[in-house]
């Protein structure tokens, strides 16, 4: 299902795409004219009196503004954060004994003195990400490492965890702890809700 | 115009119903600790608690005293929730929570 800004850049891209299109046929059919120039009504855009567009040529005219809707859906549907490959060797451990995970870390949210949540949250993944080596019966039984996205070298982190050295046992399992339930519960890959 | 302020009236009254509902969700804690055989305390197990209703929670680790802890977990309705501990990938406790609080501590051995 994709999100209502997902919706509007879609839209944008093919608005833009369509006043390109449709410029460059009303060029080809000779309806306008490059050479054509209007004296009185020409096409002016302003922004916040800061930028101010005057052309007096329609077929440049609507080219640039569909170019502008085009540009504007190519600049917001790039937002995404290039995917990292993360490497790395754990040495010293029963991997089935372990678990490799990664972690966003919490982000403080500003609260105002009034109880008023006031903040902006950008769910980028841009930072303060971590690799997290979940290892019982091992020392260290847990070893974290921070990684930002600016750290990858040709699209890969290097992560090196320590040499992992064995303080505990695991046990077999014991059918005795492990209780069955008769309703259905929700699997490992559900995402935590609290 | 009389009808208009009803209706608004009702909107207004089911709103302050649910909002109130959703600002009174009682809130839960489980705590425990998990030890193996000998009575040391497991580091790094994860701990889930589980509800048909409620969901799944986010993973807690147990500390190097092996005690995991749960806090502000949204009661449910009815049943109670389950409590699953990993070692690695390996399942090696699953158990009704009779009642919210400190449980008894888990020997895995």
């Amino acid at each position: 299902m994709p999100s209502t800004l997902d919706t509007l850049v879609l839209l944008c891209g093919l608005t833009g795409l369509i006043m390109i299109v449709g410029s460059l046929l009303l060029l080809y059919r000779g309806v306008i004219k490059l050479s054509e120039k209007v004296s009185g009504s020409q096409i002016e855009a302003e922004f916040k009196d800061q930028l101010k567009i005057n052309v007096r040529n329609p077929a440049l005219g609507l080219f640039a503004i569909g170019f502008a809707f085009f540009a504007l859906a190519l600049y917001f549907s790039n937002v995404e954060v290039p995917p990292i490959e993360l490497r790395g060797v754990i040495t010293g451990a029963d991997v089935d004994h372990l678990k490799v995970r990664v972690r966003v870390d919490d982000w403080p949210v500003r609260v105002s003195s009034d109880g008023k949540i006031l903040d902006t949250v950008r769910p980028s993944l841009e930072e303060k990400l971590s690799v997290e080596i979940l290892a019982p019966g091992y020392q260290p039984a847990r070893w974290t490492v921070n990684i930002e996205p600016s750290d990858a070298r040709r699209g890969h982190i290097e992560v090196k965890p320590p040499a992992f050295s064995k303080v505990l046992e695991r046990p077999a399992p014991d059918p005795a702890n492990i209780k069955s339930i008769e309703t259905p519960l929700p699997g490992l890959e559900e995402r935590g809700r609290f | 115009m009389r009808r208009a302020g009803g209706l608004l009236l009702i909107l207004a009254i089911v709103l302050g119903t649910a909002l109130g509902s959703d600002a009174q969700v009682r809130r839960l804690e489980v705590t425990g600790a998990v030890v193996d055989g000998r009575n040391r305390p497991i580091e790094g197990l994860e701990v889930y608690l589980v509800h048909p209703e409620v969901g799944r929670s986010r993973p807690r680790v147990t500390n190097q005293n092996g005690i995991y802890e749960f806090v502000g977990v949204p009661a449910p309705a009815r049943g109670p929730f389950v409590l699953e501990i990993y070692w690695g990938r390996a399942l090696m406790y699953r158990n009704v929570v009779a009642t919210p609080g400190r449980q008894p501590t888990i020997v895995l051995r």
